[in-house]
C-alpha cells in the first residue's frame, strides 16, 4: 500500500494523513477490506505521536471510509471510493478557494447552483 | 498452486492417506474387541479404550475435517503450498499410523486389557510416518523448485521520498493455524502443560505476521498481533533495495533466518523485499508487493545526500 501525502498542504499533520488515505482509496491503491498500517506503527515510521494517527483514522471512520475493530486494525468499508474521491476534490477545492481568497458563502452558492 | 498438480496432491494422495485410515479397521474388524484399547500408559500397558467405531470415525473425520479445509483454502497459498501439504499430509500419515498400531494391537486379544504393549518402537514408528508423509507433502508443493532470479526495483518516479509511505505485510498461514491448534490443545488439556503451551502458541503466533512500513528515515519492521518486537533500520545503513525470490528451504525454513551475510524474515515462499545493508548483513522480508517498497527505499536512497 502507497500512501502519498500532499506536497505545500498547510493542514495539520492528521489532516494530511487522513487525506492520504482517501486519495489512496480513490486512485484504487487500496481496495475494500484491505487493512491499513496499524495506528502506532504509522506513528512511529513517520517520528509522530500515535494520537496524530488516531485522530486521522477516527476521522476517516467518522466520514464512513473505514471500520475500526478490535484486533483487526482499520478496513476500508465497501462503497468507500465514490466519497473518499468526493471529498478529495472538496479538499482540492477549499484550498483553491482559500488561496483566491473566496468566501465560504460564495463556495457553497456556486455548489448549490451545480448539485441544484 | 497449479491446477496441474492440485488434482494429485490435493485429491489423490490424501484419498490414499484416508483409505490408509480406514484399512486396518476394514481388514480386521471381527479380530478386534470392542471395546477396543485405545490408550496405552507409560509402562506399555493398555489403560484407556473405546468403541472401535467411534475411534474409527474420530481418526477419519478430523482427517476429512482438516483434508476439506486444505481444498477449500487451497486457492489462497501462494508460496505456501510445500508447508500447507507437509502439515496435511503429516496428519494423514500420523493418524493412519496410529490406527494400524491400535488395530494390530487389539488383533486377536479377547477384551482390551489384553491388547498388545505398546513401547517406545511402535511411538517411534508414528513419528516417522508422519514425518515421512511430512516430506512428501513439501516435494510435492514444489518445495525444492528453483529460485527466480533477483529482480532489481527502480526507483518510483513521480514521488517526493519525503512524502510518501510504503507499508507491507507477510504472514505464515500455516504457522498461525498450528500456533492456534497449539493454544487449543494446550487449554484442551487443562495441565500444568497448559500455560507452557499457550505461551509456546502466543509466541508462534507473534512470528507468524511481519509487517515493514519505508517512510521518513528509515524501514520500521514489526511483528505479529502485538506489534512487538518492533525495530527500525535507519535509512543510513543500506545501501541498495531489491526484490529476491525466496524458497523457504533455501534458508533453512521458516520464521528468522540466519545465513552467511544475510537475514531473513521467511513468513512464505515467494518475492521479499530485499535490502543490502552497509556495515550489517543484508536482510530481506517476505510481504506483498515488496517491488513497490523497494523501489520506495531507492528514492529515498537517491534523495539522500551520500555519507561523508
Amino acid at each position: 500500500m502507497l500512501l502519498k501525502l500532499d506536497p505545500g498542504s498547510g493542514r495539520p499533520l492528521y489532516e494530511q494523513i487522513a487525506a492520504a488515505v482517501r486519495r489512496a482509496v480513490a486512485e484504487g491503491e487500496v481496495a475494500t477490506g484491505d487493512r491499513l498500517p496499524a495506528a502506532r506503527e504509522l506513528a512511529q515510521s513517520l517520528d509522530v505521536n500515535m494520537h496524530t494517527v488516531l485522530r486521522a483514522y477516527k476521522g476517516l471512520r467518522e466520514e464512513g471510509l473505514i471500520e475500526l475493530r478490535r484486533g483487526r486494525g482499520a478496513i476500508v468499508r465497501k462503497g468507500a471510493t465514490g466519497p473518499a474521491s468526493v471529498h478529495q476534490m472538496i479538499v482540492a477545492l477549499a484550498d483553491e478557494a482559500k488561496r483566491l481568497g473566496l468566501s465560504t458563502e460564495q463556495v457553497v452558492e456556486m455548489l448549490r447552483k451545480e448539485l441544484g | 498452486m497449479s491446477i496441474r498438480r492440485s488434482w494429485l496432491a490435493l485429491g489423490l494422495v490424501p484419498a490414499m492417506l484416508a483409505v490408509a485410515i480406514v484399512l486396518p479397521f476394514a481388514l480386521y474388524w471381527g479380530e478386534i474387541p470392542s471395546p477396543m484399547a485405545t490408550h496405552w500408559g507409560f509402562d506399555g500397558a493398555p489403560d484407556g479404550s473405546m468403541n472401535p467405531g467411534l475411534i474409527l470415525v474420530l481418526l477419519a473425520g478430523f482427517f476429512g475435517v482438516v483434508w476439506l479445509g486444505a481444498v477449500r483454502t487451497a486457492g489462497r497459498l501462494s508460496g505456501e503450498a510445500p508447508s500447507f501439504l507437509a502439515v496435511l499430509y503429516g496428519i494423514g500419515g500420523l493418524l493412519a499410523a496410529v490406527g494400524w498400531l491400535s488395530v494390530l494391537a487389539n488383533r486377536g486379544a479377547a477384551d482390551w486389557m489384553r491388547a498388545d504393549t505398546l513401547g517406545a518402537l511402535p511411538v517411534a514408528l508414528v513419528v516417522i510416518a508422519g514425518v515421512v508423509a511430512a516430506m512428501l507433502g513439501w516435494v510435492l508443493g514444489g518445495g525444492s523448485a528453483a529460485t527466480q532470479p533477483s529482480v532489481p526495483a527502480p526507483a518510483l518516479g513521480g514521488v517526493d521520498p519525503q512524502l510518501t509511505i510504503w507499508a507491507g505485510r507477510g504472514s505464515s498461514r500455516i504457522l498461525t493455524i498450528v500456533a492456534g491448534a497449539v493454544i487449543v490443545i494446550g487449554l484442551a488439556t487443562w495441565s500444568i502443560a497448559t500455560l507452557l503451551l499457550v505461551l509456546i502458541g502466543a509466541l508462534m503466533l507473534t512470528f507468524a505476521e511481519v509487517r515493514v512500513i519505508v517512510a521518513g528515515g528509515g524501514v520500521l519492521v514489526s511483528h505479529g498481533w502485538l506489534g512487538f518486537p518492533s525495530w527500525k533500520i535507519p535509512l543510513g545503513e543500506i545501501s541498495a533495495a531489491r526484490v529476491e525470490d525466496v524458497r523457504p528451504m533455501a534458508y533453512g525454513g521458516y520464521g528468522y533466518r540466519v545465513r552467511p551475510g544475510v537475514r531473513a524474515i521467511v513468513m512464505r515462499g515467494g518475492p521479499s523485499l530485499y535490502l543490502e545493508r552497509r556495515d550489517k548483513p543484508d536482510i530481506l522480508f517476505t510481504v506483498d508487493d515488496p517491488i513497490t517498497g523497494a523501489g520506495l527505499v531507492n528514492s529515498m536512497l537517491e534523495a539522500e545526500p551520500l555519507p561523508s
